[in-house]
């Protein structure tokens, strides 16, 4: 039965692919996802083996016992993804009442789930593949090396998918319906925020420096923290599972206690998912109220009435349905808190301390162009990815696309926006801004919002699929591309302008860079023009799409 | 109707969603060869009713015997014996109507061969055959809501919960599939049927039940129903309306007098 529901789901993935309208376009841009994908993650994979082998080179058992922390740090990143996607696979994709009406044994479907579940930690299963590829390189392992990390790479991921959909049962038994989420994903924020903060001394953060570049000091640095961790605990599986890599003499012991242990892992989530499942899928479901009320509480605090015009319609709908949906709310709060904070936290150390004032300041800002282009490119469309199928609706209204293209925009630009005011008050007063000063990062922050949610948004356009089962992945690995360019582009060719300005305005341009002062006093704001045009561009064919998709 | 005759047989079947009572101690027994009319108004717990009956919720309290077969705990054997369409079946948009009815097909372990030869018959009696190698995201509402009948069918179950199967299609779709229960009930299957077009229960259904507020405040065949309403009425609209209260009329009059 397991067997048929995959082949299935491959069925439908080759579908997805290769037939129906302009399947040619959708292979090729299948195509331009792998590479893009495969090539993003095997070069950061591959540059953690680099980082590695520079480690060897200071001290070769700081290498060996990197092997352990990099494996704890794939369960994690695996634990975390499978935290956040567990619920939407368990309890709220569209087929569960079609497969709980057949005959299908729990245990099949318990391992059609964690496939699911664990397919979305694609990513970290590529970037561990290519990192252990990097390791056993550097360190010069045998052949064997290479197909046992294959293998306990996919039991690692599977393990940590398996606790992860373990623990959103769990929570699903002891809370009623929507606050399931809100736990699974504020457990993966806790889960996801040391590894955060510990991997900032890692990019050359450490010791109160800030360097771009891993200099031999920062090596030192790891070096010496992976050495202070001490021998790996030997009741580790993370430990077992090293010496098994590593084929030393305690190899054989460990495929053992390997084994039993991943015996237990699988069973015991298989005999939760066998109990709690149900019950859980029955409570979500059928939407039943919990202690602290359901979303009809959270409508009554939301302002009522008949909204004034379509665009304020359009607004006070989006709104609505967000607020209302947890997984949206636990994955902006999961975004801000995972990745904003340890940036926030990091600059409100104040790291240009012994520089100019204005240096101070504006270099102090730099987290704000990173929240904007960050939150912009996941929350600036999410208003027209959640409008799906119902774009056609909308179409039918006797309002423009145009107009409802910019309702969904600005949707997006009121959250954007709210970080990045937020972000950069709160490092300007941090830095000892002047009111001026204050009031050109809130313009400057203004500007950067506006781009990234209209990256987003260009995005989204070019690429959504409207009909995608669920609302926080229909904008795909196609539309992150597209959205990431687009962005790249217009941060780091707008950023890069504020910061050459305020570099001419407040220090002398060092002598060798003289020479090319006119081509960057000209590109960048050429780069900067240019980037706004691709971004009106994209807009313009998103539009096009938008006026003339329909609905299957 | 004799209890020992009897394929669906519900006895007390109580679920609560936390303090919402959905069905209320629902008894009623559905014999082999019956097709069988459940009517209610909208949120009355039919549809909650029918997912009890096919292993999709378990019931909080009562026991419910489907071909012989405890829903709560033998759910796989009654799931084996049962085809069910949901009031909004799921079709995956990516696989055509054929690769729908073979996945169908391996779902309830029906040999691929025969599954095909199934599959092959039904879309051509639904008129689908053209489509079969489209994908179903290219079809129309009642020519999904057919594909959705379709699989509920393949397997050929014993006993088949339909909850609004003439939902979405035209009258000759909706004729088609009302010859088509019939006969299955005369090949021996019984049908457990959910509607609102009380045209269709009058005509196909031996017997009818009518749930309200999640209780069920009658059974029997129409004259029986008239016999309860203290012959208040001829056709089953009257006595529906007689015995769920009407309220939905009474609101629309208030509309078109508001109007």
């Amino acid at each position: 039965m397991l067997g048929l529901l995959l082949r299935q789901r491959m069925r439908l993935f080759w579908n997805r692919l290769g037939r129906g309208p302009r399947h040619t376009r959708r292979i090729l841009g299948a195509i331009l996802v792998a590479v893009f994908t495969i090539g993003f993650v095997v070069l950061a994979g591959l540059n953690a083996g680099v980082l590695v082998e520079r480690v060897a080179r200071t001290d070769p058992r700081a290498a060996t016992a990197a092997l352990p922390v990099l494996l704890i740090g794939v369960f994690a990143l695996t634990l975390v993804t499978s935290l956040s996607s567990a619920f939407h696979h368990l309890f709220l994709a569209g087929d569960l009442e079609l497969l709980l009406a057949a005959p299908i044994p729990n245990r099949s479907l318990f391992w059609l789930k964690v496939f699911e579940i664990w397919r979305d930690s694609l990513h970290v299963l590529l970037f561990q593949g290519a990192a252990l590829y990097g390791f056993g390189q550097t360190l010069r392992l045998p052949g064997s090396y290479y197909f046992l990390a294959l293998v306990v790479g996919l039991a690692v991921t599977l393990a940590a998918t398996a606790v992860g959909a373990t623990i959103t049962l769990a929570l699903a038994r002891v809370r009623f319906g929507e606050s399931i989420l809100g736990l699974s994903r504020l457990l993966a924020v806790l889960l996801f925020l040391p590894i955060g903060v510990l991997g900032i001394p890692a990019f050359g953060f450490g010791r109160s420096r800030f360097s771009f570049f891993l200099g031999q000091g920062n090596l030192d640095a790891a070096a010496t923290t992976l050495d202070n961790f001490g021998p790996p605990p030997t009741w580790a599986p993370s430990t077992w599972a090293a010496h098994l890599l590593l084929g030393d003499e305690a190899a054989g012991l460990s495929l053992v206690l390997l084994g039993v242990s991943g015996f237990a892992v699988f069973t015991a989530a298989q005999l939760a998912f066998e109990g709690l499942f149900e019950p859980g899928w029955e409570r979500v479901r059928f939407s039943i109220p919990g202690r602290r009320g359901g979303p009809v509480r959270i409508g009554r605090r939301l302002p009522g009435g008949s909204p004034a015009g379509p665009i304020v319609g359009l607004l006070q709908k989006d709104w609505r349905t967000l607020v209302r949906d947890p997984r949206w709310r636990t994955g902006a709060v999961v975004s801000l808190v995972a990745l904003g904070l340890p940036a926030m936290a990091l600059f409100a150390g104040d790291p240009f301390a012994r520089t100019a004032h204005a240096l101070r300041f504006w270099l102090g800002m730099l987290p704000v162009p990173y929240l904007a282009y960050l939150f912009g490119s996941q929350q600036g469309a999410v208003t027209l990815a959640y409008e799906g199928r119902n774009i056609t609706l909308l179409r039918a209204a006797p309002v423009g696309m145009g107009r409802i293209l910019l309702a969904k925009g600005l949707g997006g630009l009121v959250l954007v926006m709210g970080v990045t005011w937020v972000a950069t008050l709160a490092l300007a007063f941090g830095h000892a801004g002047e009111p001026l000063e204050i009031a050109a990062a809130l313009a400057a922050a203004t500007w950067l919002a506006l781009g990234g949610t209209s990256a987003a948004l260009a995005g989204a356009a070019l690429t959504a699929d409207f009909e995608g089962d669920n609302p926080l992945r229909r904008v795909g690995c196609m539309g992150t591309i597209v959205t990431t360019l687009l962005s790249s582009l217009f941060f780091v060719s707008n950023t890069g302008l504020l910061v050459w300005w305020v570099t001419r305005t407040v220090i002398s341009v060092p002598r060798p860079l003289v020479a090319f002062l006119p081509i960057v006093d000209w590109g960048l704001p050429i780069a900067a023009l240019l980037s706004v045009a691709a971004i009106i561009i994209a807009s313009r064919m998103g539009l096009r799409r938008l006026a003339t998709w329909e609905a299957s | 109707m004799t209890s020992s005759s009897a394929t669906i047989r519900a006895n007390g079947l109580t679920k609560h969603f936390g303090k919402l009572v959905a069905v209320s101690d629902l008894s009623l027994e559905v014999g082999a060869g019956e097709v069988f009319g459940f009517l209610g108004p909208n949120g009355a717990g039919k549809t909650t009713t029918i997912r009890m009956l096919t292993g999709l919720v378990r019931p909080t309290s009562g026991t419910a015997l489907v071909a012989g077969y405890d829903v709560a705990q033998q759910p796989l054997e009654v799931k084996r014996r049962v085809g069910f369409l949901a009031e909004t079946p799921y079709l995956y948009g990516k696989l055509t109507g054929r690769e729908f009815l073979a996945f169908m097909g391996g779902l309830y372990e029906v040999a691929p061969t025969l599954a095909r030869q199934r599959a092959d018959r039904l879309l051509s009696l639904f008129e689908l055959s053209d489509k079969a190698d489209e994908l179903v995201e290219t079809y129309s509402h009642g020519m999904r809501q057919k594909l959705a009948l379709g699989g509920a069918l393949l397997h050929e179950p014993p006993v088949l919960f339909l909850d609004e199967p003439t939902s979405g299609l035209d009258p000759r779709s909706a004729r088609l599939v009302k010859d088509l229960l019939v006969a299955l009930v005369d090949r021996g299957h019984t049908v457990f049927l959910s509607t609102h077009v009380l045209e269709i229960a009058e005509h196909l259904c031996h017997r009818v039940g009518i749930i309200d507020h999640g209780r069920v405040v009658a059974t029997g065949t129409l004259d029986e129903l008239r016999y309860q309403a203290h012959g208040k009425g001829d056709s089953l609209e009257d006595i529906f309306l007689q015995m769920t209260g009407g309220s939905e009329e009474r609101e629309l009059a208030a509309y078109l007098h508001d109007v």
